[in-house]
């Protein structure tokens, strides 16, 4: 155990290689006790001890080694895999059952809306126009023209520079909020969900709303990013615009 | 014990990176990625919990699912990859255990009761410690084990492994210290 075999090795000022052996309880006694002399007055040994002693206490709770079931990678992702389809499709039927209850809304509106129409005679009314930008600045912007009619607000929205959603990962949803919501007090009505092409556009998005947005004073249009199909508003908003009654 | 180094804080990000391509929708490269660098922990984690090899597999299986699912709630901000991991594999691990194939073995006492939080954390670091023996060299991870598990002193392990006692003794030194980086890289404060 001369001091050149290990400088030599391990560089000068390192400790000697037996520091491991020691903290490891792996020295033959000879070594040993050897060791446990030259420790005494090196400060180097000392600072290594001190430093591997809690690898060693460590070493004492690791896991025994496990080996992973063999194809147990495969399985996984064909899991996932099969997983992301069933999504897709789920989110495809959705997209029909939307598609259906729209026409459904629709015909009823067109009823709704001729029964009225000759009833009153009433022409469509004022409009409203809502330009929306993204609330932390950048390049989605939106607008929407809203139209009173005699079976209510008709709201055309156009939206360009939002990033695409993928299927199954959630979609936009446009709203319309109250000057009185709060986070603890949510005051807002859905007007509709609807994606982006791949080019983060969306025209003349149709939509439809009971709230009489020009008696609203201090209504606003937000958009959303919703993660899922809960009818709640829990994604951020994108996009944000005070409604304002047309010039 | 962590010890947030820059090391970690890189790992931190590109595992996030990993995570926010999973929830654009790409269930390819990224999957397998994180795949490759948990699975073997989840495994141990949930073989631990459900006793049971194939219940793990299958805990396996769906932790990845979810991940898959919930990779658009994951937070950066709030937790690293691994810690939203683990989280999910104990939650399949608990419903795992309620499904009719795992009540027969519960039945057959050869499940364990839900694990209390400072046992899954104990389990947690042994799994990472065991990770981190794994992730060192071979041959020194070798003479490390034959000490440490075998209790073979490096006069031993030399006539072992055919190899000269020097060799022993820098492979051993080398090895511990190796083992405290790559703790280190974990977040252990060794």
């Amino acid at each position: 155990m001369s001091e050149s075999h290990w400088s030599d090795e391990l560089g000068p000022g390192a400790a000697h290689p037996d520091a491991a052996g020691w903290v490891l309880g792996a020295l033959s006694p000879a070594d040993a006790e050897e060791f446990a002399r030259h420790l005494q007055t090196c400060l180097p040994c000392q600072d290594a001890v001190r430093d591997l002693q809690p690898v060693r206490a460590l070493m004492e709770g690791a896991a025994p080694p496990v080996d992973l079931p063999p194809g147990l990678q495969a399985r996984t992702l064909r899991a996932v895999e099969a997983a992301a389809a069933e999504d897709a499709l789920r989110r495809r039927r959705r997209g029909w059952l939307r598609a259906l209850a729209a026409v459904a809304a629709a015909m009823l509106v067109l009823v709704a809306g001729g029964v009225t129409w000759t009833l009153s005679g009433r022409q469509s009314g004022p409009t409203v126009t809502i330009a929306m930008s993204a609330p932390g600045g950048g390049p989605a912007t939106g607008r929407a023209v809203g139209q009173d009619t005699p079976h209510g607000w008709s709201v055309q929205l156009s939206v360009s520079g939002l990033p695409p959603i993928p299927e199954g990962q959630g979609h936009y949803e446009c709203w319309y909020v109250a000057p009185s919501d709060t986070p603890a007090h949510p005051h807002a009505v859905s007007a509709g969900s609807f994606e982006v092409q791949s080019d983060g556009s969306a025209s003349d998005v149709r939509m439809w709303t009971v709230v009489d947005l020009q008696q609203q004073k201090g209504t606003r249009m937000i958009v959303t990013r919703e993660p899922d199909d809960d009818p709640a508003r829990t994604g951020p908003v994108v996009l944000t615009g005070p409604v304002q009654a047309a010039a | 014990m962590p010890m947030r180094d820059e090391d970690g804080h890189d790992l931190a990000r590109e595992e996030a990176a990993l995570v926010a391509r999973i929830a654009a929708g790409d269930h390819g490269m990224p999957v397998a990625e994180l795949y490759r660098r948990y699975a073997g922990r989840i495994y141990g984690f949930t073989l631990r919990l459900l006793r049971d090899p194939g219940l793990a597999e299958e805990a396996v299986q769906e932790t990845f699912v979810r991940l898959w699912r919930s990779a658009g709630r994951f937070d950066p901000d709030r937790g690293t990859v691994g810690a939203f991991l683990f989280v999910m594999a104990r939650s399949v691990a608990a419903d795992v255990r309620k499904r009719p194939s795992a009540q027969i073995l519960a039945a057959a006492g050869e499940i364990e009761l839900p694990a209390v939080e400072d046992d899954v954390d104990r389990l947690m670091e042994s799994l990472v410690v065991r990770e981190a023996l794994d992730s060192i060299g071979a041959p020194q991870r070798d003479v490390l084990s034959l000490a440490f598990d075998q209790g073979m002193t490096q006069t031993e392990i030399a006539e072992r492994l055919a190899i000269p006692l020097g060799t022993v003794k820098t492979r051993m030194y080398h090895g511990l210290r190796s083992l405290r980086v790559a703790l280190q890289k974990r977040a252990f404060d060794v």
